[in-house]
């Protein structure tokens, strides 16, 4: 079953035209969504939470309308906004046993403390909120999208506040969430690393339209990684060489880093291997420029600037 | 699936919710100590702007009558009481909530936006007219303990739903300029100019149409009960008074609704 269908989706603000018929089909898992800053990502999110009127085509979450049905949908989701503000003058707790009984939740008490135990934020939970730290908000914002177990939960930025440790232990609790309780996430954020760990499906969107979707392992066969990068104990001398046997459309030279794009990986290898055996040259690291989803990503939206 | 829960509940979560967040320590005491000022300079001082502190006996000699009275004369005390504090806590209740995004999170948990905006207008209704009615009791009752000894209930409820009625005027307007106007301070200048003018245009309006206005439909209604000898106002004069204060706060109230319902939807 869909979690998300959009079709032909557009939204203007005034004379800016945010989103221009938006086509995307999400099923359940966790996917990235992608975009550049300004490409509509917030909107369409906006739209799916019933908070924005679509200008023209439809959007449905689990088979409601989110304009007409908004209810309905809203019932079924959690959201964690991007830059979340939340009443200063509440307690962590006291905000997510509010949230609960919006939710209808019968004992939003217990429900608020499971919570903050599954967030890992019990200690601060009696403190005001505006005393936490941007960490703390983070961990307030997916409690309170957790609550009434929610089949589709969407996450704008989530890490975006998060020291690096924060970020590994927020990408785990989402896995954990998905494996065991089945719960559905649409993420958007620029962190594609960070994305890599945790999604199977992806779709990217630029300029108010969908440029990809699909699963991870899908796009990365299109989206193959051109630009690798060497790291040897004599960057010259490699690039040189490299040069010379004409497989390589471009090498640039950083450090002690040689960036080779070349449409040919495994002739690349070949070569590399030839070189340092001949030249005696370290060889400390080589792999793509790129991560997996960073080269479908770059891929995606750059086809359409090369275009 | 998640379980949605009877109407009645989430509404009065929404109504805690909107107390809790609104009414913290600061505001409380900001809005009392509003109103004290307001009853000293305008009830016992006996000018607007007081020389010096008003000697006891004074005060005595104004709260030496009735409750039923002392109500009455603070009927013209309340509005502007309630322009300043109503304005102020419309604007901080709407527009900066639309504006730091925080309606945006609230509205995307299961509420519906009626229910949403009906807790707004009774918290920001009842709170303001809980506190004038306690400060202004517990003020007379300071100064004049004896003023409860004759009680009249119908006229004091009558008074005091008077007041509301009023004060449903000034907040129907406040809660309008705070739903187009995002920024804060903005909003609450427009809310405050807008009341004042209105108030201000019924001194150049000939009767019957200066009645549609707040204080002097406000006047109409007290006269007729508090001091019916002397009423002589005309039909199309009450007319306008009941279409005034009832029906045009209540049109504004629906169209308010109907605005905040299309903009966010059910």
């Amino acid at each position: 079953m869909l979690t998300v269908e959009v079709e032909g989706l557009t939204k203007n603000f005034g004379n800016v035209q945010a989103l221009r018929g938006l086509n995307l089909k999400l099923g359940k898992g966790v996917i990235g969504f992608l975009g550049p800053n300004g490409a509509g990502k917030t909107t369409t999110i906006g739209i799916l939470l019933g908070l924005l009127r679509p200008t023209k085509g439809k959007a449905k979450v689990f088979g409601f309308d989110c304009w007409h049905q908004s209810f309905e949908v809203r019932k079924r989701m959690g959201v964690l906004h991007e830059k979340p503000i939340y009443p200063s003058s509440f307690t962590g707790r006291r905000y997510l046993e509010y949230v609960a009984e919006f939710y209808g939740i019968k004992n939003p008490k217990e429900q608020a403390t499971k919570l903050l135990k599954d967030v890992g934020f019990s200690k601060a939970a009696d403190r005001k909120m505006s005393t936490y730290s941007a960490g703390m908000v983070q961990r307030i914002g997916l409690a309170q999208a957790l609550i009434g177990e929610p089949e589709l939960v969407i996450l704008d930025e989530p890490t975006a506040n998060l020291d690096p440790i924060g970020r590994v232990e927020f990408l785990e609790k989402i896995r954990e969430l998905h494996k065991e309780h089945g719960i559905s996430f649409l993420i958007s954020t620029h962190i594609l690393s960070e994305l890599e760990i945790v999604c199977d499906q992806v779709a990217i969107i630029n300029k108010g339209v969908v440029k990809e979707q699909g699963s991870i392992t899908e796009l990365s066969k299109k989206y193959q990684a051109k630009v690798y990068m060497i790291v040897v104990s004599d960057a010259q001398l490699l690039s040189n060489e490299i040069e010379k046997s004409g497989i390589a459309k471009r090498v640039k030279i950083e450090g002690n880093k040689a960036l080779v794009e070349t449409d040919s990986r495994q002739r690349l290898q070949d070569e590399i291997i030839r070189i340092i055996k001949e030249h005696k040259i370290e060889l400390i690291a080589m792999g793509p420029q790129y991560g997996m989803l960073e080269s479908i990503y770059r891929g995606a939206v750059e086809e359409e600037k090369n275009a | 699936m998640r379980k949605s829960p009877k109407s009645p509940g989430r509404l009065l979560s929404l109504i805690r919710w909107e107390l809790e967040k609104t009414f913290t320590f600061p505001t409380l005491a900001i809005i009392i100590a509003v109103v004290l000022y307001i009853f000293v300079p305008l009830d016992f001082g006996g000018s607007s702007v007081p020389s010096q502190v008003p000697s006891l006996d004074s005060l005595k000699n104004r709260f030496a009558s009735t409750l039923t009275t002392a109500l009455s004369q603070h009927i013209p005390a309340s509005f502007m009481y309630s322009v300043f504090i109503i304005a102020a806590l419309a604007a901080n209740s709407v527009s900066r909530d639309m504006s730091s995004g925080y309606m945006r999170v609230l509205l995307s948990y299961p509420i519906g936006r009626t229910k949403f905006f009906l807790s707004k207008i009774l918290v920001l209704l009842a709170v303001p007219f809980l506190i004038f009615m306690c400060s202004l009791l517990f003020v007379a009752a300071l100064v004049s303990p004896g003023l409860f000894s004759y009680l009249d209930p119908l006229s004091v409820t009558y008074i005091i739903v008077v007041m509301l009625v009023q004060m449903f005027f000034i907040l129907a307007i406040s809660l309008s300029t705070s739903l187009h106007i995002k920024q804060p301070v903005m909003s609450f200048l427009s809310s405050i100019i807008t009341l004042i003018s209105i108030d201000q245009i019924s001194n150049y309006l000939s009767a019957p149409y200066k009645y549609l206005l707040p204080t002097n439909s406000t006047q109409l209604f007290l006269d007729y009960y508090i001091s019916p000898r002397t009423f002589n106002y005309t039909p199309s004069d009450t007319l306008m008074s009941l279409f005034g204060l009832l029906i045009i706060p209540a049109l504004i109230t629906a169209l308010n609704i109907v605005y905040f319902k299309w903009r966010f939807q059910t």
